[in-house]
């Protein structure tokens, strides 16, 4: 390979890390936003109405079992993503 | 026809499979393709391997099933960070990208990569489990339990199946999990999440179960087998890390991988290892008295727990046990497509998996080609017998083969297609392998394979097969210093038995082995360079051979001895992760 063929990959490969910095960047700041203004409310109401999205607290109940009956659909309910 | 591809991407260990009329012709992992271990990307090279073998295009797929409910995980995902808001912003930062570019979008990037028109079906995660194990095992019906990390919200349920259909009666939800603490614990003695858990399970019998108890303060476990954590031992629902500072504080620093293991770790482990059975026995005889049924049907990253399977009918009141070999998320592509084809569709089940040879073969105008081509210097044979005497007289010797015949395995393990073989009677044989090849840790056990017909008089074990090595049984005790490289330090081994039907070439080589050593076990370890996925094709066998201390390659009818090629050479070792 000849240097100058050298030199340019070297200036590709730079403009790459550089364009993925950018893009980690922009990328931070917003979902940083999104973060704060998405998530941070609606968490902050929710526990204040005492709702909670996730069993952190221990229950101490006799069986942590859910109930969660699963049979044969009909079939356009397993073309849902849900 | 009928064809269904079950792709499974996106989380680990991404791949696909294809059923054509209710059989499976293809299955492989993405890994194998692209070399990556793990690999979570979409499994378009294991894809295009299943359509080729199956001699089909995207276009004429009937259906195409996917492993999981992609926004019933997304709800998770975002349950998570309205629950931790603000201390979980670094978890959403990294998360959120990959699941605008791909995870969210899943149906279009099938339909651009296939150029795929028809209807895709979307089976949840733990039911896709569920069907990758009942719907091909031999059992008519049966209980199931399937326990993983986390599938949409569930980290485990259980049910039964009867003839085409699967009921799941109840679920275990995130964050408590076994696979999560197996995987906190894993992380905590160093070794690496998703990957290592299996190297905690090898390390555990060198320990004694004297955290066991402090382990009953991390997890509440509830006489019917469920489970509830503390979670403030761990960090996982928040955070990129697992343990937390209190699980620190309660089981020590967390160890570095270039840390010595000490005795501490291997007591972790033991005791880990102890809370886990006691985790997953106490759920299956739950599962028993709801079912009443003899039957068990395993599927999940922690049926791959080949000790705790080992002891399931000794400590439960379930006859048989299934499990297939690709229980992991891999398998769930499986799953998937059974699922949609036989309760979904309603076809008849007429699949039973006896084998695990489901990935690809090269032809032997192929292999000679691509030696041929590189200038490899080799030796052809014309007759398998001759083949496999040599091969025999070179283990015997205590020279390690490559062993590279047929179609590829399915699933983590190496069954006799994409091998490595050894002399099991040679009590130098872990040390030479460790040197030449694996250089794996010291407490790492090496697995025997055994002829089907001799099983009975090597191990304590309650079966007459065991294809596809996912159990661990205790040798004999009057055996045991018959083949020591293969006995792990409690006495038990993680075997594989096979069969003349099964695979002739592999059994023909052992039964060659017997009549020079009197003993029908080798060493069977997987075929690869330390860090990197089990070789795919014939390139990766030889370069895997060249650049580890493999004596011999034998691929098809071809001997290939290492010491013929230098040209070739090179150190593995310099690339080698974890």
């Amino acid at each position: 390979m000849s240097n100058i063929q050298i030199f340019f990959k070297g200036v590709k490969r730079g403009f790459g890390d550089f364009s993925h910095l950018i893009n980690n960047i922009i990328n931070f700041f917003l979902l940083l936003i999104v973060y704060i203004v998405g998530i941070g409310p609606v968490s902050a109401i929710s526990k204040l109405f005492g709702k909670h999205f996730l069993d952190i607290k221990r229950q101490n109940k006799a069986s942590n079992w859910h109930e969660h009956k699963v049979t044969k659909q009909p079939i356009e309910k397993y073309y849902r993503t849900f | 026809m009928t064809a269904i591809l079950g792709i499974s991407c996106f989380y680990h260990d991404a791949a696909a499979c294809l059923i054509k009329d209710g059989i499976v012709v293809a299955a492989a992992e993405e890994e194998r393709f692209t070399r990556k271990k793990h690999d979570i990307s979409f499994p378009i090279n294991a894809i295009s391997y299943c359509l080729k073998e199956g001699e089909i295009t995207g276009q004429q797929l009937n259906y195409v099933a996917f492993y999981e409910k992609p926004l019933l995980k997304f709800e998770r995902l975002l349950s998570m960070h309205l629950e931790m808001f603000p201390r979980s912003f670094w978890s959403f930062y990294k998360a959120l990208p990959a699941w605008i570019n791909e995870k969210l979008r899943v149906p279009g990037i099938i339909r651009k990569k296939l150029h795929y028109k028809g209807d895709i079906m979307f089976i949840e995660h733990h039911l896709a489990h569920a069907a990758s194990s009942f719907l091909v095992s031999p059992f008519e019906e049966a209980a199931i339990l399937t326990v993983d990390g986390v599938g949409e919200w569930a980290t485990a349920s259980y049910g039964y199946g009867k003839g085409n259909d699967i009921t799941l009666l109840k679920e275990l939800r995130f964050p408590h999990s076994i696979g999560l603490l197996y995987s906190t614990v894993t992380a905590h003695l160093g070794f690496s999440v998703n990957n290592s858990e299996y190297k905690v399970m090898g390390l555990s019998p060198y320990g004694k179960p004297v955290y066991y108890d402090d382990f009953k303060r991390v997890v509440d476990i509830k006489e019917d087998g469920s489970i509830e954590f503390d979670m403030s031992y761990f960090d996982f629902h928040y955070k990129l890390t697992m343990p937390s500072k209190k699980f620190e504080e309660e089981f020590g620093k967390i160890r570095k991988p270039h840390e010595e293991v000490t005795q501490k770790h291997k007591d972790i482990a033991a005791s880990l290892q102890k809370i886990t059975e006691e985790m997953i026995f106490k759920m299956l005889n739950h599962l028993h008295k709801e079912t009443k049924m003899d039957n068990l049907c395993m599927a999940g990253g922690v049926a791959l727990n080949s000790v705790a399977n080992g002891k399931i009918t000794r400590n439960t009141p379930f006859k048989k046990v299934w499990i297939q070999p690709a229980a992991s998320d891999a398998g769930t592509s499986l799953g998937a497509a059974a699922y949609a084809y036989n309760t979904i569709l309603g076809n008849k089940r007429k699949y039973t998996m006896k084998s695990a040879y489901l990935g690809p073969s090269y032809s032997a105008e192929y292999l000679q080609k691509f030696l041929d081509d590189d200038g490899v210097i080799y030796k052809k044979f014309k007759d398998d017998t001759a083949l496999v005497k040599l091969a025999a007289k070179l283990l015997f010797e205590s020279n390690v083969i490559g062993w590279y015949q047929g179609r590829m395995e399915w699933g983590p393990r190496a069954l006799g297609a994409r091998s490595i073989l050894s002399n099991a009677t040679n009590p130098k044989m872990k040390d030479i392998l460790n040197l030449k090849v694996k250089h794996r840790e010291h407490f790492r056990p090496f697995a025997p394979v055994i002829s089907k017909e001799d099983v009975h008089d090597y191990f304590e074990i309650d079966k007459d097969e065991e294809p596809f090595m996912l159990f661990v049984y205790p040798f004999k005790e009057k055996v045991r210093h018959l083949v020591p490289s293969v006995v792990h330090v409690d006495g038990s081994g993680r075997l594989q038995t096979t069969s003349k039907e099964e695979n002739p070439l592999y059994y023909g080589v052992i039964k060659e082995f017997e009549k020079l050593s009197k003993i029908p076990i080798l060493v069977n370890t997987s075929f690869n360079i330390r860090g990197e996925p089990i070789v795919c094709t014939p390139e990766d066998a030889y370069r895997c051979m060249m650049g580890t201390g493999i004596d011999y390659l034998v691929m098809d009818k071809f001997l290939i001895k290492r010491a013929d090629n230098p040209k070739d050479m090179w150190d593995s070792e310099k690339i080698a992760t974890d």
